[in-house]
């Protein structure tokens, strides 16, 4: 090693550096943005998405649905379009945002981070800003390419562009909705998977709690269900409307405008409860999982 | 213990200095502009608050009670000139300016459960100087670095970097900290270069040209767009300091930071290290490579078990912790005399004839006039120099 002399040329007195949200923000994309399995991830949600468009632009029953109802067979392209995001994408932040927090701990970079004057909770924030944009730039994308795929399916299945044009207002209302929806259930799982990486401090522990997390939610809500036709009491299927993840996969249905067909196929709280109920039940769960996530990383000295 | 192994460096003193003298003399700042002020006594082990001194400024009396004599509080109502020689001969500048204080741990201890880490530690390091911090594996030195860049809650006491409570504005005075604790920590699935880049952001970034310019500085532009997991232990260690280096902080604060360097590393590393503070910059470091911190560092606290048992000038340690070596022409007779003497029974011959002994109080020129009084006029007296590692041994229990 050569130590080459210093030079006041490349170390002048610079301003005085100070941790800011935005250059922590910053930070934090370039980590996502050099960290090779967010790119995997989102190849391979790019790859099951061009799939789903080869099938929707070959399979026959899409063109009966499409020349016979095309509200009917707009709707059956929307669904499972929906479900398919809400799943991979969910799942991808799971994974990407576990990882972005947890590997600070694996490797020994959160003590270099806090020692420099970034606060924690400025550290959590950006880290969640950063997750959040990462989740915005993947429903825009995947809007963006749903939509071109959707024409060409269609255009390819009636030739003829006319169907989608006279689809009624309602349609299009819903295709906001379904991404306000997706919208709501990527930040939900941001949450979640900073929080459990915040819990256990390890890249694959929090991985695999956030991953489990919503399986465990979904059985534990049929469980509940069951008691409830054991027991004859009904304190347990009101238990599954405070439920996280059966509240957000029913979010969907209870925003779309005028649909007869249910959105989404998982599981949803076994009592009906109406859209503002479902949303404060997911704010309560946001504000929840915020304040254990900050507590859990100013909970312990950093000692690895 | 045996003394065999230790150095007697530079001519013979005069017999009539005073203990101090003697371990001042000759010794000068390598910078001048880092001067101490002087602390009455060491401060060994917890005392309570009140009684505890304060907090000292790295001059204690290592193994001598004069050191009390010089305290500037006695030389209060001394004319101005006298008070420039004790400031001269203690390092210390006339009117108690000296170096604003950088880094103070203030009754520090942390406690992991029942374990005690650090307890009661009080220690200041100064701008300008390196400061070694030295222990056994387990004395608290990494709890302690911890603590001072707030990555650790003390159990009580506090630390203050440029005279702010870590603590407490940690976001204001940590930015003026460049830290590497223990093992560097990067990512290791980035390439170096973009290691810099991601820690540089929080702040800010940094001035174009920066990262070019620190990593030709540790000698990683070739291998600067490997991935780190590529990197040797040494190159890690390097990047750890390049990224330690990125904001031009006025203190580094570095835990082994000479960790799996080879020995041309660590040559470089106190190159640089000397340079930064040439330019004025503070370091506090800790390492087990005492030959290093020897060649190093200007000031040296040793911690055991978490408590402070020595801080001083490298010089002190040397002058102060050895026995006296006497050059006189009858020196078996005037062996004979110092058995005589309680506190001469340890007296010896050394390879070259000349006598190592203890001296009443501790005092060159009590055993001066112990020899002169009986005939045996030394033609000189000193303390025999021993090396870091010795002293750091013998005061942490470690001795065989």
């Amino acid at each position: 090693m050569t130590v080459r002399s210093l030079s006041f040329q490349v170390w002048p007195t610079s301003r005085l550096a100070r941790p800011t949200f935005k250059g922590a923000l910053r930070g934090e994309l370039s980590k996502l943005r050099l960290n090779r399995p967010t790119w995997v991830i989102t190849g391979l949600g790019l790859l099951f998405l061009t799939l789903m468009m080869v099938l929707y632009a070959t399979q026959p029953f899409y063109q009966t649905s499409f020349q016979n109802q095309p509200l009917t067979g707009f709707y059956d392209i929307l669904h499972p379009l929906q479900l398919f995001f809400a799943a991979g994408a969910g799942v991808a932040l799971l994974l990407t945002g576990s990882r972005l927090l947890a590997m600070e701990y694996d490797l020994g970079t959160i003590r270099v981070l806090l020692s420099r004057g970034t606060g924690r909770q400025q550290l959590l924030l950006a880290k969640i800003a950063a997750l959040s944009i990462y989740a915005l730039l993947l429903l825009v994308g995947f809007a963006v390419l749903a939509a071109i795929g959707t024409v060409v399916a269609v255009q390819h299945q009636t030739g003829s562009l006319p169907t989608l044009q006279g689809l009624p207002v309602v349609a299009w209302e819903n295709v906001g909705l379904a991404l306000l929806s997706c919208a709501i259930s990527e930040f939900s799982c941001v949450l979640l998977s900073v929080t459990m990486a915040a819990l256990l401090r390890s890249v694959a522990s929090g991985m695999v709690l956030a991953v489990v997390f919503f399986p465990v939610d979904n059985g534990l809500s049929m469980a509940l269900s069951q008691l409830t036709n054991l027991t004859k009491s009904h304190v347990w299927e009101n238990a599954t409307a405070f439920l996280y993840g059966p509240n957000l996969n029913h979010l969907p249905g209870l925003l779309a405008l005028h649909q007869s067909a249910s959105v989404g196929a998982l599981t949803t709280p076994a009592v009906r409860t109406s859209l503002p109920e479902t949303l404060i039940v997911i704010a309560a769960w946001w504000l929840f999982l915020l304040v254990v996530a900050m507590a859990s990383l100013g909970r312990h000295d950093v000692l690895n | 213990m045996q003394h065999s192994g230790g150095r007697y460096r530079g001519a013979p003193l005069p017999v009539n200095r005073t203990t101090r003298e003697l371990s001042s003399a000759g010794r000068s700042s390598p910078h001048p502009e880092v001067r101490e002020e002087p602390a009455p006594v060491a401060w060994v082990g917890p005392t309570s608050p009140e009684s505890r001194p304060k907090p000292d400024h790295g001059h204690v009396g290592i193994g001598d009670p004069s050191a009390q004599e010089l305290d500037p509080a006695a030389s209060e109502g001394q004319s101005p000139e006298t008070e420039a020689k004790v400031a001269t001969a203690m390092d210390h500048p006339p009117n108690g300016t000296g170096p604003p204080t950088v880094l103070a741990a203030h009754d520090l201890s942390k406690r992991f459960g029942s374990k005690v880490a650090v307890e009661h530690l009080n220690l200041e390091v100064h701008a300008g100087e390196i400061f070694g911090f030295l222990g056994p594996n387990g004395a608290g030195k990494t709890t302690t670095m911890r603590m001072a860049l707030g990555l650790i809650r003390p159990t009580s006491g506090w630390v203050e970097v440029f005279g702010q409570d870590v603590a407490r504005h940690g976001a204001a005075v940590l930015p003026k900290v460049g830290p590497l604790v223990e093992t560097p920590a990067l990512y290791l699935h980035l390439s170096g270069r973009d290691n810099l880049k991601v820690f540089a952001a929080p702040l800010g970034g940094v001035p174009p040209g920066r990262i070019e310019s620190l990593l030709e500085l540790v000698d990683l532009s070739e291998r600067q767009r490997d991935r780190v997991g590529t990197y040797s232990l040494g190159m890690r260690q390097r990047l750890g300091l390049a990224i330690s280096l990125l904001h031009n902080p006025e203190l580094l604060v570095l835990d082994e930071p000479a960790n799996g360097l080879d020995p041309a590393g660590i040559k470089s590393i106190r190159s640089l290290l000397r340079q930064l503070r040439d330019f004025g910059k503070t370091v506090f470091i800790s390492s087990h490579v005492l030959g290093e911190v020897e060649r190093l560092c200007d000031r040296v606290a040793i911690l055991r078990r978490g408590q402070l048992i020595q801080v001083g000038r490298i010089e002190e340690f040397r002058d102060s912790a050895g026995p006296f070596v006497v050059d006189v022409e009858d020196a078996q007779g005037a062996l004979d005399l110092l058995h005589c003497q309680p506190w001469g029974q340890s007296a010896r011959l050394d390879g070259q004839g000349r006598i190592l002994t203890e001296a009443p109080g501790g005092r060159g020129r009590e055993l001066n006039s112990v020899l002169s009084r009986a005939g045996f006029v030394p033609d000189g007296i000193g303390r025999q120099q021993r090396d870091l590692e010795e002293i750091f041994l013998e005061l942490t229990g470690d001795a065989q």
